[in-house]
């Protein structure tokens, strides 16, 4: 016996969904050509990347307050590892992978900072990249984020406001924590009360005793070094008289921690635009510390087994 | 430059007579005495007279040499004056011996500009006014008199070339400078501990009058004077040719007195870099980096070199500019005379917390091309000591003698360095 079957005109649709793909960041079940997760935001060209790996990426992440320089850490990260001069190096994987370099190497080439990050999810950019590193015949592939740090604060403040944040933060290996040395120096503790929150979200996110935050690897990265008399010598000492709270709340929490020093810009002004805007601008471009605490970071996750 | 020439260098020749001349004038007042028949008694009251003086005198003479045992090896005794020792006037073999060994020890201690100096060179002997001119000609570089355009026309030369309308349009500055000597290499850590061991620190007529409080913050590491990254008043081990960095604006210019130079201006450097040439009543050319138009990192030392820190200064002779001076671009920035400008940006006006000194060339550590020109100028305060800031000097012709007694003497007048030209 046959029975009739009546096929509606947008049939199609449901071929799609008969093959979702995963977003690589909360796992939740999208349409395979979506360009982003429609529960978090993340792109789901990272998700299309992963698949075509033997093993997954790892996922590091980069936070901070607005205005610390997470967009000119990251995107000078990966252009001087791409640049073949130091032993570490990096490849993009996707072409939305060369967008935060291009961003933050075409902004400092012409002594301007770049503009700052959107807080939509969807408008971020993320890194996929292999790495190779020196004497190890293994490469490993990462995925970072250049999330908005106003994005940051609100999900630390009221968790789940941001899924992808929380979500992501998750499945990190490990992440840099980047602290204005410049705001320090002058006084400022804003930048200390926001670590110390993240870094007290951090625990509460996954308190496992094991494989918990406790026990991830985190770099405290102090960013415009140059700005901060002695911060380069000696970064911990540094952090301890000036940010006496987060070298404390580090020590308690986090096992696996230490502080760094990095720097780009050579020196710094303030600039009235034409528009009247004030922007602060780069006079010229000399990276310091920019390599020692993400190659610190890998030689931890060497360590580890991944745990996604 | 006036004020500089004049200004008494070292201790004064005097001082180390000083206990011999009151012997002297002792000894005359005693024989003087004998002499005129006096009565004894009187003569009894010279001898005495002549024998405390002698005691004054030895007792003053003690006294004026223990600074001179203290310091090591003290500041060499020369002065611009007219009390100088003057050689061919039949000075005695004593002075002509003292004078040698001067000159020998300002000719070891780079200071050989000094020796040019009109008022100096006039009183040299040939033989030492020669093998002056030649260190000069060595260790320096004559950059010709011209015009040069200074501000933002990297991206607007083709070739090399600039039309007239472009500097405008990039809202340049066409600058005229005289012709002047520039050191062919950075001043170098080995150049620098000859000024700090003749404690140039020490020395108030070299520095500017308004920065002499702040003299005892430059020190290095253990507390000495000198420059940041030094221990013990010494450069470290094995970097005796590499460029000296961690002085202020305010070393550098004091450093610049005491050899009998200065910092090169804005203008000068960067005619000195890229030696610009008028093609035609529109037409100019201006290299972008001394050695032509495009990057060459076999040339230079910036961070995609991979080097990572600074290199002797006699090294990558393929950098050299058109006049013969090595490492204008990379290495260590460079700090000049001039003010940094502040209204060079098409985007806007920069406001500055503290007045700035420009600084030209890139260092190791400079990370772009386009910030490592000929023509790329960036600012830093003048108190910084930064690892990757050094110097050069440089005299103008018109403060040198150059020829020969009987030759053309130039003047020690003060002439203006560069001039801006309206286009």
């Amino acid at each position: 016996m046959t029975k009739a079957v009546a096929v509606p005109l947008d049939s199609y649709k449901v071929i799609e969904h008969a093959q979702p793909i995963a977003c690589f960041i909360c796992n939740e079940q999208n349409n395979v050509s979506a360009p982003f997760c429609r529960h978090c935001q993340a792109p789901l060209a990272l998700a299309h990347q992963a698949a075509t790996q033997k093993s997954p990426p790892r996922m590091v992440a980069v936070v901070g307050a607005t205005g610390v320089g997470k967009t000119v850490y990251l995107g000078m990260l990966v252009d001087m590892l791409s640049r073949r001069v130091h032993p570490l190096q990096i490849l993009a994987r996707g072409a939305f992978s060369i967008t935060l370099q291009q961003t933050a190497v075409a902004a400092l080439a012409q002594c301007r900072f770049p503009e700052k990050t959107p807080n939509e999810p969807e408008r971020w950019n993320w890194v996929h990249c292999q790495i190779r590193r020196p004497r190890t015949r293994r490469t490993l592939e990462l995925i970072v984020p250049d999330m908005s740090g106003e994005a940051i604060l609100e999900e630390v403040e009221h968790p789940h406001t941001t899924p992808v944040i929380s979500a992501f933060l998750k499945k990190c290996c490990a992440t840099m924590i980047l602290v204005d040395a410049a705001r320090l120096d002058d006084g400022l503790r804003d930048q200390e009360y926001f670590s110390m929150k993240f870094v007290s979200y951090l625990a509460e996110l996954d308190p496992h005793p094991k494989t918990g935050w406790a026990h991830r690897p985190v770099a405290v990265v102090l960013t415009k070094a140059d700005r901060a008399a002695g911060c380069r010598d000696d970064p911990e000492a540094y952090a301890r008289s000036h940010a006496a709270g987060l070298w404390q709340q580090c020590s308690q929490r986090l096992q696996v921690c230490r502080f760094f020093a990095a720097g780009v810009a050579g020196g710094s002004a303030l600039c009235v635009l034409r528009d009247g805007r004030r922007v602060q601008v780069p006079l010229r471009v000399e990276p310091h510390g920019i390599v020692e605490p993400f190659d610190w970071l890998l030689e931890r996750l060497n360590r580890r087994k991944p745990s996604a | 430059m006036r004020r500089i020439s004049r200004v008494k260098i070292g201790i004064s020749p005097i001082r180390g007579k000083l206990p011999l001349t009151i012997i002297a004038l002792g000894a005359a007042a005693a024989g003087l005495a004998g002499a005129a028949g006096l009565a004894p008694q009187l003569v009894g009251w010279s001898v005495a007279a002549v024998a405390c003086v002698v005691a004054a005198g030895l007792v003053a003479r003690r006294i004026w040499r223990r600074p001179a045992q203290d310091a090591a090896p003290s500041p060499p005794a020369i002065t611009a004056q007219p009390a100088c020792p003057k050689a061919h006037e039949g000075a005695s073999d004593l002075d002509s011996d003292r004078l040698d060994r001067l000159i020998s020890q300002m000719m070891r201690q780079g200071r050989y500009a000094l020796l040019l100096r009109p008022r100096i060179a006039r009183q040299l002997d040939e033989a030492s006014f020669q093998r002056s001119v030649e260190t000069l000609e060595t260790e320096m570089a004559l950059v010709p008199d011209g015009e040069v355009v200074l501000g933002s026309i990297d991206d607007a030369l083709e070739d090399g070339t600039l039309p007239e309308e472009t500097i405008l349009a990039a809202q340049a500055r066409v600058v005229r400078v005289e012709h002047f000597f520039l050191d062919r290499y950075p001043v170098t850590n080995e150049q620098f501990y000859q000024f700090v061991e003749a404690r140039g620190y020490e020395q108030p007529a070299l520095w500017d009058e308004s920065i002499l409080p702040a003299l005892l913050h430059f020190v290095d590491q253990t507390g000495h004077p000198g420059p940041a990254f030094w221990r013990n008043g010494r450069y470290p081990h094995g970097r005796e040719r590499h460029p000296v960095v961690g002085i202020s604006w305010y070393e550098a210019v004091a450093y610049a007195r005491w050899v009998g130079k200065r910092l090169p201006t804005d203008a000068e450097w960067v005619k000195a870099a890229s030696w610009p040439v008028r093609l035609s009543a529109t037409m100019r050319a201006q290299r972008r980096y001394p050695w032509g138009e495009s990057m060459d990192y076999s040339r230079t030392n910036l961070w995609a070199s991979g080097r990572g820190d600074t290199v002797p200064v006699d090294e990558l002779p393929g950098g050299v500019s058109v006049g013969g001076v090595y490492q204008l671009i990379g290495n260590v920035w460079e700090w000049t005379r001039s003010d940094f400008r502040t209204d060079q940006l098409i985007e806007g006006q920069l406001l500055l917390d503290a007045p700035m000194k420009s600084i030209r060339g890139g260092a190791f550590d400079t990370y772009f091309d386009n910030q490592a020109t000929c023509q790329f100028q960036s600012g830093e305060p003048a108190m910084s000591r930064k690892a990757n800031i050094g110097f050069r000097c440089a005299i103008s012709v018109c403060n040198l003698t150059l020829v020969g007694s009987g030759g053309l003497q130039q003047s020690d007048s003060e002439e203006p360095l560069s001039q801006e030209v309206l286009v």
